[in-house]
């Protein structure tokens, strides 16, 4: 009798030290994307994801085709977060042009109301599924912003605006991401998903 | 005295059970509800965009040149050198100079060479665009030499003056 309540202690050791790590690192939480944190734990902030200032793209749209699309992704959270996948405007919505990586003025004849023809490509239910999931660093770490360069992710019908040549595309905005914070290795910057 | 001692101990080792079954529980209660790898979901920014960049309009096609197909046939064959992206390409015509009027004498060109239909008789110089899609088009190309088509009897025949 005593031995065996010796092992169920040593057990009921084991389990509660378990549950505690569990606990610590996989606690439930039913927030919704981007709300407020509550008094026990980390604050839960939103990411940023701004056009990359002086992109570095190779592949380029053309009427016709697909080409790449660079995106900063910021992480002001002071853990790491995995991202899966973007949620992306409708095949409806364009992207307007601009003279210039700046973003600051407009192409004439080449806005999304023209429109432009650019928009994004998206699979099933509007969603770019990542390759891989981007990990971006807890904030002041490396990697943070992380530079993605998400490739073929834009399309530009055979119609469009022959004002649109040689024009950079601030392309629509994305209507939300699938992520998490995580326990894992930054992606390091500048990355691609293809 | 040693009776009182182990039965203090049983009671402590029985208080560690009920922690390990309360502890069992809660983990599978936790497994149950899906719970097992849920993180802090977290949202992005409004207005959170990316950039994307287009090429320049296409290029002018080169080495854009005719040539009689025979000298007693009325058509003329156009080569040229193709244009990155291009999906097809027009051919002009102009009938008083070269830096004459040009009209649309061809379109949807997709390969060098081409051919074009039977000219009526007179004098011509050719230029011609590249297209991307339906609105990208390049500059026309420089014209062509000139080639006369005319059918003195008995024959057609097609010069380069």
């Amino acid at each position: 009798m005593r031995k065996s309540h010796r092992i169920i202690a040593a057990l009921a050791g084991t389990v509660m030290a378990a549950s505690g790590a569990y606990a610590a690192t996989n606690w439930v939480v039913g927030l919704v994307a981007g709300s407020a944190g509550v008094a026990q734990s980390a604050a839960i902030s939103n990411l940023t994801i701004t056009a990359t200032a002086s992109p570095t793209l190779t592949n380029l749209l053309y009427p016709g085709s697909t080409g790449d699309v660079q995106i900063t992704i910021s992480n002001p959270n002071p853990y790491p977060v995995s991202i899966s996948a973007l949620t992306l405007p409708s095949t409806t919505t364009y992207a307007t042009g601009y003279t210039s990586s700046a973003l600051t003025t407009t192409q004439t004849g080449c806005l999304a109301a023209t429109p432009s023809d650019v928009i994004w490509v998206a699979d099933e239910f509007a969603t770019h599924t990542l390759t891989t999931p981007l990990v971006v660093a807890a904030s002041g770490q490396p990697n943070n912003p992380l530079t993605v360069t998400l490739t073929a992710a834009a399309s530009m019908t055979t119609a469009a605006p022959a004002a649109c040549a040689n024009t950079y595309f601030s392309m629509p905005s994305i209507s939300s991401i699938t992520a998490l914070s995580t326990t894992g290795v930054a992606t390091t910057s500048p990355a691609t998903d293809s | 005295m040693q009776i009182a001692v182990e039965s203090v101990r049983s009671k402590i080792h029985l208080g560690f059970a009920a922690i390990v079954t309360l502890g069992l529980v809660l983990m599978v209660t936790m497994v149950g509800s899906g719970a097992t790898s849920l993180h802090w979901a977290i949202g992005i920014a409004a207005s959170s965009k990316g950039i994307s960049r287009t090429t320049t309009a296409p290029a002018t096609p080169t080495a854009v040149a005719a040539a009689c197909t025979s000298a007693t046939v009325k058509t003329i064959k156009i080569t040229f050198t193709g244009v990155t992206h291009a999906t097809s390409y027009t051919l002009f015509d102009a009938t008083t100079s070269a830096t004459g009027t040009y009209s649309s004498l061809a379109t949807g060109i997709t390969i060098s060479p081409y051919t074009t239909v039977a000219l009526a008789n007179g004098n011509y110089w050719f230029e011609l665009e590249a297209l991307v899609g339906t609105n990208w088009v390049s500059v026309k190309s420089s014209a062509t030499a000139e080639y006369t088509i005319e059918n003195p009897a008995p024959t057609t025949t097609c010069t380069t003056p």
